[in-house]
């Protein structure tokens, strides 16, 4: 069988005006009809470089410095605009990773489904119509016809998907690329549309390429896999066999740093080919160090308590009482987490754990029920001393290091600023030398004190975020999604680190994520939410063997499966 | 530690930044307008020195010097290289010193209306909902009326004097202030590290000075340029009309109307030149500003 798609020695290039970046280095692949090859790789690996690099997308100042790109035997770097656009919707699709942004919101499903099909295939009126539908069908959305007036924000996330592959579809491709396909999407929905890309790959004996950063999908749909690393192509070959026998050292590093859901680990392997090196991690000698001072008090062993919980939030505002409408994001939630546990709260997005983490951090107020923190009653914001002295136990890690930094504040007074609020160092040498303590304690090293934190790569600025919450001197650590804007090697690294924090410092975690793998790997406890209730709270183990609630039953089962490692 | 500090920030002060930065001032279109911008406000700052005669000393001013042509040489021997207005004043003088009252309202009122306009955005933007409703209808009050309007009618309130030109230029401007920073504030204040430093327990006052502002502030520095230069058009505009400043500290504003009666006669340059100068000034700014914008734009200064 000949090749569908052949690029030897591809190296692709930016030129800025200070500096030049090889984004792809010397990367061959090659891809038959009817086959799955997945490119997998860290964020800059330059896997997204290869797919933009092949339908002549890349972003201006990148371009080709060298290797040649066959499709069909053809060299698709000869073409000009013309050809290259008719190639990009009959030959070739391509699928990106965020379904909001990826369909025109003024034009109806149907509409933008037939502007593209009269331009791939040239059908016009009622055979447009019922070509439409007919790939509707084939990517599983229900009653076409009645769908194809609806606009893409009357559709859900998933569905959106589907459409964007109908769209891929449109013009009968011989080869697809899917940059991303479920990232975006919540794990039972990234099942089901990884299955769909699978069955239409075999179907059509369409080739497709997929772009992803999780081993899970590429475990779970491709033939072969591709692994980047640093612009280069560090390994390929067959899927079993990369994932069950890796050969270079970056996949062994990169597939021990995946979280299991099977079992727990004590800690993730220590991967040090990324990060850059080894990071000396200091230990505190709590008896001693300012960290420590504060725990010599009495707590109760019931670090946070929650108590018939409610919260709506209000969808559209109105006069009239039967005019308003609400989301209810958090319904009678009940639970309590005892001192020193690391309770995981987990669910599909918009199931509420997240609302959960702002109303105990005190974010939002509550509509109705209590929350205790060790026995102190903080519901709403009211500022009584003993208020305001039980919520400086609390402190916060957020989902996106990007944004949780103030990115005009340098390091040094973004760590030391809860000390210096409530003064709880003497002197400022003193203050200085703590904030050199905790940087060294998550692992940064005091040369970071005087960056700003645009200099940091994301897993840094979640230590930096860290160390700022260890500054208050915190009993309770809410961490939200702590992981999840991260690469997985790093996300190993920032796990193993609130690990060691937990057993150095005595902290209570809440654990709030999406990822069952990782809650395995990080919690005592666990519950399950789905639509802003509890459906179950177990121990962790008992929940991954034994799930009693049937969701429960349901997320096990679509967790992507790594008992390949 | 002291030389390990240092050595960090030599290495931040010397890396890509600094030659974006002067990549960019070295270009023509933001070198030949500071030029011209340190050339006028030198202009204003040492009036007194470089004027050749005082146009407010009236015991040297002379009408029978009135309407003096480019060139001539006045009674008192010194030549009026742009000419004498209709009481007999050196032209030349009395730019650089109406270039002066000009800068003083326009910057004053700047200052002024940036501060108002920043408190206003920011308390809107952090507080949101009734409080931010009632300022920013506050706001769209304030901008539906012509600038020129308010201003008018505030003058004919408060009655003629720089101080007062101050004022209505300031209030005539704070809205445009308070609505640029509200938007950019709003966009900042759903970020996480508001959120981290709520948590922290920090007060709102502190969360607003050293969080907000100053990564709200960014667009108000351009803005600020640009409005500055407006702000000098529309002083102009009021002394053109007559309610401006007094005629004893011309602007150029008044400079120019002063010269209006004559200009049928053929007395162009009483009028002429010092348009000729607001049009400068004003040009210069906006494109300082234009190119401020640039400068600033995050993609550089990331």
């Amino acid at each position: 069988m000949t090749d569908l798609l052949n690029i030897r020695k591809l190296s692709v290039s930016f030129k800025m005006e200070y500096e030049t970046t090889d984004a792809v280095r010397n990367v061959s692949i090659t891809l038959r009809p009817g086959e799955v090859l997945g490119i997998v790789g860290e964020s800059g690996a330059g896997k997204s470089t290869i797919g933009n690099a092949i339908v002549n997308l890349l972003e201006p100042p990148g371009e080709i410095t060298r290797g040649e790109v066959l499709f069909k035997g053809q060299d698709l770097r000869n073409l000009d605009d013309k050809q290259m656009r008719d190639v990009r919707g009959k030959k070739i699709g391509m699928i990106f990773q965020d379904p909001q942004t990826s369909l025109n919101p003024l034009m109806t499903i149907g509409g933008q489904l037939i502007e593209t099909i009269n331009k791939t295939i040239n059908l016009y009126g009622s055979e447009a119509t019922n070509k439409v539908i007919e790939l509707l069908e084939s990517v599983g959305i229900d009653e076409p016809e009645a769908r194809l007036n609806l606009y893409p924000h009357q559709f859900s996330g998933g569905m959106r998907q589907r459409v964007v592959i109908a769209l891929a579809l449109a013009g009968d491709p011989d080869l697809i690329i899917a940059d991303e396909p479920t990232t975006a999407l919540d794990v039972s929905i990234q099942a089901q549309i990884l299955d769909l890309i699978k069955k239409l790959c075999q179907e059509r004996q369409v080739g497709v390429i997929i772009i992803t950063h999780d081993i899970g999908v590429i475990a779970n749909i491709s033939d072969r896999v591709t692994v980047m690393f640093n612009g280069q192509a560090v390994e390929s070959g067959e899927v079993k066999q990369i994932l069950t026998n890796p050969k270079h050292e970056y996949t062994k590093s990169l597939i021990a740093a995946v979280p299991r859901g099977d079992r727990k680990v004590e800690r993730f392997k220590s991967i040090d080919y990324i990060e850059g090196g080894a990071q000396t991690q200091r230990r505190i000698d709590l008896d001693q160090h300012w960290l420590g001072k504060k725990f010599t008090q009495h707590y109760s062993d019931t670090a946070i308590s929650i108590n018939d919980l409610n919260k709506k939030y209000s969808l559209k505002k109105a006069f009239l009482k039967r005019n308003r409408s609400y989301v209810h994001a958090v319904k009678d939630v009940s639970l309590s987490i005892k001192t020193g546990e690391s309770f995981g709260l987990v669910g599909e997005s918009g199931s509420g754990k997240s609302t959960i983490a702002k109303l105990v951090a005190g974010l939002v107020s509550t509509d109705k029920g209590s929350i205790k923190l060790f026995d102190q009653e903080v519901t709403n914001k009211s500022k009584g001393k003993d208020v305001i002295a039980a919520r400086r136990n609390l402190q916060m890690i957020f989902q996106d290091p990007y944004s949780s930094l103030n990115a005009r504040m340098r390091v040094q007074d973004i760590v030391s600023e809860p000390i210096s609020y409530y003064k709880t160092a003497s002197t400022n040498m003193e203050m200085r030398q703590i904030v050199r303590d905790l940087l060294d304690h998550v692992g940064l090293g005091s040369n970071a004190m005087l960056k700003y934190p645009h200099e940091f790569s994301g897993g840094q600025r979640q230590r930096i975020s860290i160390a700022r919450a260890l500054a208050s001197r915190p009993k309770i650590l809410i961490c939200d999604e702590p992981t999840s804007a991260l690469d997985v090697s790093v996300q190993a690294h920032i796990l193993n680190l609130l690990k060691d924090l937990q057993d150095d410092l005595g902290l209570t975690i809440l654990f709030i994520s999406h990822d069952l793998p990782v809650i395995r790997q990080m919690c005592d406890r666990v519950a399950v939410m789905r639509h802003g209730s509890i459906c179950e709270i177990a121990t962790t183990d008992s929940l991954f063997e034994k799930p009693q609630h049937e969701y429960s039953k349901h997320l096990l089962e679509l967790m992507p499966k790594t008992d390949f490692i | 530690m002291k030389d390990g500090q240092s050595l960090i920030e030599d290495k931040l002060n010397s890396a890509k930044y600094k030659k974006i930065l002067k990549a960019n001032f070295l270009k023509p279109a933001t070198l030949i307008p500071i030029l011209l911008l340190t050339f006028i406000a030198g202009c204003a700052i040492f009036a007194p020195i470089l004027a050749p005669t005082n146009p407010y000393d009236l015991a040297i001013v002379s009408i029978l010097d009135s309407r003096l042509p480019p060139g001539e040489v006045m009674f008192n021997g010194t030549v009026a290289w742009l000419g004498t207005d209709g009481a007999g004043r050196d032209v030349l003088s009395a730019i650089i010193y109406g270039l002066r009252t000009s800068l003083i309202v326009a910057l004053t009122s700047a200052a002024i209306a940036l501060t108002v306009g920043l408190v206003v955005g920011l308390i809107a933007a952090f507080y949101g909902g009734r409080i931010d409703a009632f300022l920013m209808r506050i706001v769209d009050i304030q901008l539906s009326f012509p600038a020129i309007l308010i201003a008018l009618v505030l003058l004919a309130l408060l009655g003629k004097g720089v101080d007062k030109v101050i004022i209505a230029l300031a209030i005539v401007q704070w809205a445009l202030y308070a609505r640029t920073v509200r938007a950019t504030a709003i966009v900042e204040r759903r970020k996480e590290y508001i959120e981290a430093a709520s948590t922290l327990g920090l007060n709102n006052f502190r969360i607003i000075l050293k969080h907000l502002l100053p990564n709200s502030i960014s667009p108000l520095i351009v803005l600020a340029t640009l409005q500055t230069a407006h702000s000098i058009s529309i002083e102009a505009t009021l002394s053109f009309l007559g309610v401006g400043v007094p005629i004893t500290e011309p602007s150029l504003g008044s400079l120019i109307s002063n010269g209006f009666d004559f200009i049928l006669s053929g007395a162009y340059w009483i009028t002429f030149f010092p348009g000729v100068m607001l049009l400068a000034t004003v040009a210069a700014i906006n494109i300082f500003g234009d190119q401020l914008r640039t400068i600033l734009n995050p993609r550089h200064s990331k």
